[in-house]
């Protein structure tokens, strides 16, 4: 299991793979903390619209696909991170060093 | 993509930012909600023994119940963060010393504005400190906005200052009289008033640079953890020497003895707690200055609650200031969606094409 909190694992998430779906996020998150269930699923999602919301992150395109929904017809968004984002990152001690 | 997908998908997108803006809203009216009831049991206290009976001990009662009133909010967010399966993301949270020390200095301007408010009642007066009180999203706002370019709209300067104005309407009445019979402490109740708009705004400030970075319900938890850790460490050994070892353990013993103080303490803990998640949760989605106008509604309700348990009916003064901040609040909600949707002016994506156009350099 991840050292760093959540919210931080998520932002290094985003800056190792650029661009991702928030349904990726979401399962890639998931899976590392061993969580499951619809309520962690919109913890996250959540945490990504704050995260849009303050300008750490920017959207790329937005789409519906139900089966990534659990059968919803919700929206679904690409997010990068901005250069606000990264620099917040760095900041906070959040920036992996690249080989 | 056909079309008529491409519609829906945009029609969804707009739904989906406008319920984001919606939810910043809802959680800063109901820490507005909470803060106000937080009055009720935050008079009623000191009614009870042994705060009833230190009249000539004021400020001592007023220590004490402030310090167990931190120590109450903080079991309540444990248990809120516990509930919320996030424990183990408060320790890593914790952990993560560049993001979590910020939480240090939001905790200490939070507990500097509660005892400037304090001490603002104590030496000048109840009105005094309220409408001292209500001024802080003017701080809190412009901090957000030189500190970290929140996007702070002409509309939405506006909408605080006419929310303010209508809060201030409300108490002012009472201040004229408390000017002029403020006497040689007065003073330092101005100081104390200067210390709450001071305090909560950049509280709030110092709070949304922090919650870039981590959960606002672990966010508030460690902001908590860290004023009850400056009282333990810092304000009990002092006011321990100013009062006299003795009378401080023995008004703690008493207060802890008395069972009604634990029923009080419990709703303190519970309306302020809650009211202190809702205003961080709100701070990510709409921004502080928003977060913090919408929440200074928590003046009219505090009346509005102090009626309903006094039966007392206000005067017409509550009811103009309270219209004014309403009118207020729909200045700030009215805004577009669009300038509303990302609340920092960052030079990126999307956010660039709905930045201000910059104001005319010909005068």
């Amino acid at each position: 299991m991840p050292d760093v909190h959540i919210k931080g694992y998520m932002l290094q998430l985003l800056a190792r793979n650029g661009a991702m779906w928030d349904y990726a996020v979401a399962e890639d998150v998931m899976s590392a903390y061993g969580l499951s269930g619809d309520y962690w699923y919109g913890t996250i999602r959540l945490t990504l619209t704050d995260l849009y919301a303050g300008g750490l992150l920017e959207e790329l395109e937005a789409t519906i696909d139900p089966e990534k929904s659990l059968g919803e017809e919700k929206v679904l968004f690409h997010y990068q991170l901005s250069d606000f984002g990264r620099e917040r990152m760095q900041q906070s001690g959040l920036m992996e060093v690249s080989a | 993509m056909t079309d008529t997908a491409t519609d829906r998908v945009s029609q969804l997108r707009g739904e989906h930012r406008s319920r984001q803006v919606r939810w910043g809203f809802i959680w800063a009216l109901t820490c507005a909600v909470l803060w106000g009831a937080w009055y009720v049991p935050g008079t009623a206290i000191y009614f009870e023994a042994p705060f009833v009976d230190m009249v000539d001990n004021y400020l001592l009662a007023a220590f004490v119940i402030t310090v167990l009133n931190a120590i109450a909010v903080l079991i309540a967010l444990f248990v809120w963060v516990a509930v919320l399966g996030k424990t183990r993301d408060y320790v890593r949270t914790m952990k993560q010393t560049k993001i979590s020390r910020w939480y240090a200095p939001a905790g200490l301007a939070g507990m500097l504005a509660i005892f400037g408010s304090i001490i603002a009642i104590a030496y000048v007066g109840l009105a005094f400190a309220a409408v001292a009180a209500l001024m802080y999203p003017i701080v809190g706002a412009l901090a957000a906005k030189v500190w970290y370019n929140e996007r702070i709209t002409k509309q939405a300067a506006v909408g605080i200052l006419v929310i303010v104005a209508g809060g201030v309407f409300i108490f002012a009445p009472g201040i004229v009289g408390e000017f002029t019979g403020a006497g040689t402490g007065g003073f330092l109740g101005y100081v104390g008033g200067a210390m709450a708009i001071v305090g909560w705004g950049l509280e709030g400030a110092i709070a949304g640079r922090a919650l870039d970075v981590s959960d606002p319900d672990v966010g508030i938890t460690l902001r908590f953890s860290a004023e009850v850790a400056i009282w333990i460490v810092i304000g009990v050994p002092i006011a321990w020497a100013l009062a006299g070892g003795d009378a401080l353990w023995s008004t703690m013993g008493d207060a802890l003895a008395n069972p009604t103080v634990w029923l009080l303490l419990l709703l303190l803990g519970l309306t302020f707690g809650f009211c202190y998640v809702a205003w961080y949760k709100s701070f990510p989605l709409i921004g502080v200055g928003r977060g913090q106008a919408i929440a200074a509604l928590y003046g009219p309700f505090a009346l509005v609650w102090l009626t309903i348990f006094t039966l007392v009916a206000p005067s017409w003064q509550f009811i103009v200031g309270a219209l004014i901040a309403v009118a207020g609040t729909f200045i700030l909600f009215t805004e577009k969606r669009d300038v509303l949707e990302v609340i920092r002016a960052v030079p990126s994506g999307r956010s660039r094409t709905v930045q201000e156009n910059p104001s005319s350099p010909v005068r």
